[in-house]
């Protein structure tokens, strides 16, 4: 009995892990289409409302569906605020280190980055260019980050299981 | 973000210093209370010492927030608080501020103005864009209820308010006065025997209503509807069509297209207010905008303010530019510091 709850538990935690490692990739892909769908009412907004960065977070953080960015970008909204002490590239800096956002590559993040050195800084026509010019490269990270999910999730998920099962016929 | 930049400004200090980073709010919070409420401009400059204008008063701060009258012993001003300051006042949003970085003015929510000076680009002989910003000028915006008072009795008969124009030289505190008269217009005053009337304002430069993200910030009467940040041209002609206004007030006036938006608003039925700058009615005929509008007859009330006796001193009214001189002696409606803007 006891051996096999032991070898259950064991089989249990390789899932476990396989099934972790592959919503890596889920989690990335999910959040690299979040940030497309961001970026593309930061652009809206700018174009159309010319509000202020701090409404346009405030905003985002009420329509965005996924619920883990409601927070973090509510906070971002109130950072930017009047009387912030922070410059927004410091700000932004701040927001991407956000543990909802950790799924992602440094790639990723390198390009997000780069869009905090221009945003708010100059006219409107360039911030749309900027917010594009990010948009392309996100897709592109997109395409990447979908093909590895197509190649490893299932990989993953089999590989621990696998994993479980091997230890548990080696100590058997 | 919270909802009380959307609630009428309570223009206390608090609510004025939070638009300054941290280093500057501690200085500026140590302020003493008596002349916190009498500041009307806080000035900076690169490399310079801060400076506070009460009234016709002009001192430095120092690091412990006091004022002196000497530059020897203040805090100077670094590149660096003046960039935070720069991102602080504008929200990080430079591109939602181009018309108001061409005009070198924005506003803020209270309805307190910011002007700015630094290296200007032209685009075609017209300035595109102030860069470079070195120095900034916050103008603290203060309401102070009842200084209409002695001057509206002179501008209503028979149940209708008459088309008024006031003069004054700059900072004697014309909006203020303008911006009292709506109020009270608007919202009706049982004891004068004004019913409160539509009052339709264009305020092409966030001056009257002191409107931020489209909400006045300044009481303007429960009657009145502001057009922010629209030329007179464009806003008269929008209000006569969808607002029905009783009456239309607007500041500044005095080139040659507002004789014919004034011509138009009075065919259409309508009063108005508006003020021009000018220290008295000769200066006021050497404009020829303003002397074509005077020398029309279109103008039933003229009120002269000056800075003779303090900011905002009635010097007379007239009815119209050769009628009597209904008032001429000199109201003195507040004490020299409490008219702070235009």
């Amino acid at each position: 009995m006891v051996k096999l709850i032991g070898s259950l538990l064991l089989v249990g935690a390789g899932s476990w892990w396989g099934y972790t490692v592959s919503n890596r990739f889920i989690s990335r892909c999910e959040l690299l289409k979040n940030w497309l769908s961001i970026l593309e009412m930061l652009k809206t907004e700018i174009y159309y409302s010319t509000s202020f960065l701090p409404q346009i977070f405030m905003k985002l953080a009420k329509f965005i569906s996924r619920e883990e960015l409601k927070q973090p970008i509510a906070k971002l909204a109130e950072a930017t605020g009047y009387g912030s002490e922070e410059d927004l590239n410091e700000i932004w800096e701040h927001f991407l280190q956000e543990p909802v956002f950790c799924s992602l590559k440094q790639s990723d993040l390198l390009i997000l980055r780069e869009l905090g050195n221009y945003l708010g800084r100059t006219d409107r026509l360039n911030q749309l260019e900027r917010i594009d010019y990010c948009r392309e490269k996100l897709k592109l990270c997109l395409a990447e980050a979908e093909a590895e999910c197509l190649k490893n999730v299932n990989l993953y998920r089999y590989l621990g299981f696998a994993l479980g099962s091997l230890v548990v016929l080696l100590l058997v | 973000m919270n909802d009380k930049r959307f609630s009428r400004a309570e223009h206390d200090w608090d609510e004025i210093i939070r638009f300054f980073p941290n280093t500057l709010r501690s200085m500026l919070k140590n302020v003493n209370s008596l002349e916190q409420s009498k500041i009307t401009e806080i000035r900076m400059r690169i490399g310079r010492p801060i400076e506070i204008i009460t009234g016709n008063r002009s001192y430095w701060l120092n690091r412990a927030g006091g004022l002196e009258s000497v530059s020897s012993q203040t805090y100077i001003l670094t590149p660096e608080d003046f960039a935070r300051t720069l991102n602080s006042i504008t929200n990080g949003s430079f591109y939602a501020l181009e018309e108001e970085f061409a005009q070198g003015y924005l506003t803020l929510p209270g309805g307190h103005r910011v002007g700015f000076t630094g290296h200007v680009i032209l685009e075609t002989g017209k300035i595109k864009l102030i860069r470079d910003l070195s120095s900034l000028n916050l103008r603290i915006a203060r309401q102070i209820r009842g200084i209409a008072r002695p001057v509206l009795p002179f501008l209503w008969k028979d149940s209708r308010f008459l088309k008024t124009l006031i003069l004054s030289p700059p900072a004697s505190g014309k909006t203020t006065l303008l911006r009292e008269i709506i109020r009270e217009v608007s919202d009706g005053c049982d004891d004068l025997g004004i019913d409160g009337i539509r009052v339709g304002v264009v305020d092409e430069r966030s001056e009257i209503a002191g409107s931020y993200l489209g909400i006045p910030q300044l009481d303007v009467g429960n009657r009145t509807d502001v057009l922010d940040a629209c030329p007179k041209s464009e806003g008269v002609y929008l209000l006569l069509r969808a607002m029905n206004p009783q009456l239309i007030a607007t500041d500044e006036i005095g080139n040659e297209r507002d004789y014919q938006v004034i011509e138009d608003i009075i065919n259409a039925g309508v009063s108005f207010i508006a003020t021009a700058h000018a220290q008295n009615l000769t200066e006021a005929l050497c404009r020829p905008g303003l002397k074509r509008i005077l020398e029309n007859g279109m103008i039933e009330r003229i009120v002269i303010l000056s800075n003779r006796l303090g900011v905002g001193t009635v010097e007379s009214i007239k009815a119209g530019i050769s009628g009597p001189e209904l008032f001429n002696n000199r109201i003195q409606p507040k004490s020299e510091e409490e008219l702070p803007d235009g």
